[in-house]
């Protein structure tokens, strides 16, 4: 063995960690070379010295303080569930990108619907949808919804059996619905409308189902609350339709 | 891992989570001392023996009970340690570049030897830490646990989760990286105090 290759090893050798073979080796080269002794005794020395001054740094590092010590676990025990792994707040964690991604989905989608689409979500219920798929199937309602009569009573949809989509009939606005309510009512034309109580929700489709409805918007709850669980996380996702809160979370 | 442990590791993930300070009461100095020795700075080093602990409790229920405890939390905090390496090194990249040259400059013509104040100039000490910063990451978490905490090479490498092999390599560099420090200290007599 030539001093270059022992010296490589000598710096496993020193604390046996060189195999038996490799180790013997080295053992025969430092029989004759009193350089690679040397810088064997070197390396034997500056392992040793470290040692020493971290045995003498360590007795004046910081030990732990008690009460620190007791407030850390404390903190642990009570930051985490009870029991280990069952914990909430990992579940949180920016290591779990899509956990975190869903989350943030959810608040966005949440203001959303919230300030756009809460309108055009009610015209889709089955009850407006009906109403809306009635007057355009009759041919009797003008975009504004001056007057809802059909001409057969057969054109009329219940809840069960409407299959126009929403998609192929043009929604009125919350604008259009405003505008029919006045100049519905005073028309002679449907002397039930002139009667009849505002129908709700669940009775839209019947009152349609007479031939003469008045058009009015559906009634919409103020406040909605729906709520789903990813099934792979557990993670529950509640969403809240306030129609009386506006993007910027303010009340109208 | 003995009965003991074995018990409150078992009392711990039951629910007894009094049990967890008993668990890790005894490696809490040797954690803080290896966490200061790769960090090289106490504060980290708090830091990171409190997250170590933190993620010993969360994630007890996925420790390998046949597994050395004592190298498990090892295995965690050098971890942490890492991390904290590469935030640093991502945070600071331009920042460290002038520190680096600047501790380069100062310890090419200084020492790593301490002069404790009012001792003779021959009684010197030597700072482990200014040691441990001229090796690269790597190679000091190899040295600290193998050099400085005694693990052996298989363990060493269970904890940093590599080979044998590369923890050979990694320590050879830094023996004689060390080895180089202290002779040429010695050697060329340019010993300075630092304080």
């Amino acid at each position: 063995m030539k001093c270059e290759a022992a010296s490589r090893k000598l710096l496993l050798y020193v604390s046996g960690d060189l195999d038996r073979r490799s180790a013997r080796a080295v053992e025969e080269h430092l029989k004759h070379c009193p350089v690679c002794r040397q810088e064997l005794r070197l390396i034997k020395e500056s392992l040793a010295a470290v040692r020493q001054a971290d045995l003498e740094e360590s007795q004046k590092l910081p030990e732990w303080d008690e009460e620190r010590w007791a407030d850390l676990m404390s903190t642990i025990v009570r930051g985490e569930s009870r029991v280990p792994g069952k914990s909430i707040s990992g579940l949180f964690s920016w290591k779990k990108p899509a956990l975190a991604a869903a989350a943030v989905a959810g608040l966005i989608l949440v203001s959303f619907f919230s300030y756009h689409l809460i309108d055009r979500f009610w015209l889709h219920t089955p009850s407006n949808k009906d109403i809306v798929a009635t007057g355009q199937q009759a041919g009797k309602i003008s975009p504004a919804g001056q007057e809802l009569k059909p001409e057969t009573p057969t054109a009329t949809r219940t809840p069960d059996t409407a299959s126009i989509s929403p998609r192929q009939v043009e929604l009125p606005t919350p604008s259009r619905l405003e505008e029919a309510k006045p100049r519905a009512r005073p028309s002679e034309k449907i002397a039930e409308a002139k009667t009849a109580p505002v129908p709700e929700a669940g009775e839209k489709a019947g009152a349609a189902s007479t031939g003469s409805s008045e058009l009015q918007p559906a009634s919409r709850p103020e406040r909605v609350e729906m709520s789903f669980i990813l099934p792979e996380s557990g993670v529950q996702v509640l969403w809240i339709l306030d129609r009386n809160i506006n993007l910027e979370g303010v009340k109208k | 891992m003995d009965e003991r442990e074995k018990e409150l590791v078992r009392k711990v993930l039951s629910g007894e989570s009094p049990a967890f300070e008993e668990l890790v009461r005894p490696y809490r100095t040797s954690l803080l001392h290896l966490a200061y020795r790769m960090t090289g700075n106490m504060e980290e080093a708090m830091d990171i023996t409190q997250e170590t602990l933190l993620k010993c409790f969360r994630y007890l229920h996925q420790y390998d009970r046949t597994r050395n405890f004592r190298n498990w939390l090892f295995q965690i905090a050098a971890n942490l340690a890492r991390d904290w390496h590469r935030k640093r090194k991502q945070e600071n990249r331009l920042e460290m570049d002038l520190r680096q040259k600047d501790f380069d400059r100062d310890h090419s013509e200084e020492t790593v030897f301490n002069q404790p104040s009012g001792e003779k100039t021959s009684d010197l000490q030597l700072d482990v830490n200014a040691c441990l910063a001229k090796l690269s990451p790597r190679e000091r978490q190899v040295f600290v646990l193998r050099d400085v905490e005694g693990l052996s090479i298989k363990e060493t490498a269970t904890v940093l989760k590599t080979s044998s092999l590369s923890v050979r390599v990694n320590l050879s560099s830094a023996r004689r990286k060390i080895r180089d420090i202290i002779s040429g200290q010695n050697k060329y007599g340019r010993v300075r105090s630092q304080k």
